[in-house]
């Protein structure tokens, strides 16, 4: 099949004589947002790590434009990784508390061979893409609010241009208000970059506002997978409807309760 | 209709100014009240005050907490020890960090029980089980002989609600229950508080994030921000008619699916 940037054949993942990750096939188009979405134990960050080459893959291929990366090690690994960048739930992870933000995210230019002024200074021009201001390059990321440490962390996976960020559980450690600014700016860059992006989450709400296509997981396995619309408004499999049923949408919520009644707009 | 619990201007301090500032509160018997509000609104040091297990540091600088008439603000902490357990029980965020890991599940029920209700061994033993039943444990038997790691998340806060349950307390209060738990877990803990609720016709104070668990198990919701209660009002209210930007805001980014489409519908 052509056109497909990263596809998964037939994954199967074991840890410990058991199995993670059962037969997960899927693919990701050049500059699709694809939600991945399931529950703890679903296997969603397994198969986000199997892609990744972080996890042993049993059987099943991987591949990247292509090309065949299943096992691959080293300098042709981290030449794959480069087109493929991580943003992790907690920000703070990935920041070091001795850097200034601007030393942070232009870090993996200068490995990459950059010089170091032009890398600072495309650091600056990757705060503003982020939506946060461009002398921020040169504070710690002490004062910063989750919020602001994620869109950091953001610019600095994007900071080699990749075609694809992958994201495991990028904003449900933050307040609510924050997810959906974050949500949008995964939607924005992809407007804006062309990158795709792959996004794992428990939040299925979260993730059909952004997401092209959504891969729903449970016990291992893929349940379900498709347009987002279709996933969303006519879900075909029984845990779909209940990961559906499970969002509590406190609109929805109060008209189940007490009826339809005056509801505002 | 008198109050269960009133909170009369509750100033809560932590040296560098106040953390919660003038907050008040009534909450009648067999209701169930939520506290809204994101990280550092003041939501769960409000609620923590109420039995006395507010962090180190922080302190009542002024203020009442009158649980029937009693004022807790200034009690002793011997005597809330007792009030603490048996009139109220408490649940937290992450049952595994306050159910103890190495006493089994039952044990700590039955040793409340024996506390605070006078059981002995054999009626705690029952009563233990019994309780473990009613919080939805499948083989609440084989329960109460495990241990903390060796249940899932959602059985430890089902195990957690019933020890909480267990001297049929006056008042749960409950930090945060279904935080830590997947979204269909989250609803099946949010329907066994309800059912206990109605069981043991206590008064619950439910402390969230999400507006949406709020308005699934309250019939009242405060919102709060910055140590404040900006808007206070029946579930109904508070979800269809707000006053407060701030709730609109909460409402806003509220998760919202669009509606489920009739089978033949579209494509």
């Amino acid at each position: 099949m052509t056109g497909s940037l990263v596809r998964l054949e037939d994954v199967c993942v074991d840890y410990g004589g058991v199995r993670a990750l059962d037969m997960a096939s899927f693919e990701i188009r050049p500059g699709e947002i694809v939600g991945v979405v399931g529950e703890s134990g679903s296997g969603k960050t397994t198969a986000l790590k199997a892609m990744m080459g972080l996890a042993p893959v049993a059987s099943g291929e991987v591949f990247f434009d292509g090309e065949k990366i299943t096992r691959l090690r080293s300098a042709a690994r981290r030449r794959v990784w480069r087109d493929m960048q991580m943003v992790f739930q907690d920000p703070s992870a990935s920041l070091s508390p001795h850097q200034s933000l601007g030393a942070s995210i232009a870090e993996p230019m200068i490995a990459h061979g950059e010089a170091r002024s032009a890398a600072l200074d495309r650091s600056r021009k990757l705060l503003d893409l982020v939506g946060l201001d461009r002398d921020m390059a040169d504070r710690r990321p002490d004062a910063l609010s989750g919020g602001q440490r994620q869109r950091v962390a953001i610019a600095r996976a994007l900071a080699l241009s990749p075609r694809l960020i992958v994201a495991d559980e990028p904003m449900s450690a933050l307040d609510v208000s924050v997810k959906a600014q974050i949500a949008g700016l995964f939607s924005d860059l992809r407007t804006r970059l062309g990158s795709a992006f792959l996004i794992v989450s428990h939040d299925l709400a979260l993730i059909s506002n952004i997401a092209d296509r959504i891969i729903v997981m449970k016990d291992g396995r893929i349940v379900e997978e498709g347009p987002a619309a279709d996933v969303i408004g006519s879900p075909t499999q029984p845990y779909t409807r209940r990961l559906r049923a499970a969002c509590l949408d406190p609109q929805a919520v109060v008209r189940e309760r007490f009826g339809e009644a005056e509801t505002q707009p | 209709m008198t109050a269960l619990l009133s909170l009369r201007d509750l100033t809560i301090d932590a040296g560098a100014g106040p953390l919660v500032h003038g907050v008040r509160l009534e909450l009648s018997p067999g209701k169930v009240l939520g506290l809204v509000g994101e990280s550092g609104s003041g939501k769960s040091l409000t609620v923590m005050s109420v039995p006395g297990l507010l962090p180190q540091g922080c302190r009542i600088a002024a203020g009442e907490i009158l649980l029937d008439g009693r004022n807790l603000a200034d009690m002793p902490d011997r005597d809330l020890g007792r009030i603490r357990g048996r009139e109220i029980g408490v649940v937290f965020q992450d049952p595994f960090t306050s159910l103890n890991p190495v006493r089994r599940v039952g044990s700590l029920i039955e040793e409340s029980l024996r506390r605070h209700s006078g059981l002995g061994a054999a009626a705690a033993r029952r009563r233990a089980i019994e309780a473990l039943d009613q919080v939805g444990l499948p083989d609440p038997e084989a329960k109460a002989r495990a241990y903390p790691h060796q249940m899932s998340g959602g059985q430890r806060q089902r195990a957690l609600i019933a020890l909480a349950l267990a001297n049929g307390p006056r008042l749960l209060i409950a930090d945060e229950p279904t935080t830590a738990l997947d979204a269909t877990v989250q609803v099946e803990i949010l329907d066994v508080l309800r059912r206990s609720v109605e069981r043991v016709d206590g008064a619950v104070l439910f402390v969230t994030h999400d507006l949406g668990a709020a308005a699934y198990l309250c019939d009242e919701i405060a919102v709060m921000r910055g140590g404040k209660i900006l808007e206070h009002g029946s579930t109904r209210d508070i979800i269809t008619n707000p006053t407060h930007p701030y709730t609109l805001e909460l409402l806003a980014c509220s998760p919202r699916l669009p509606a489920l489409r009739a089978a033949g519908d579209g494509l």
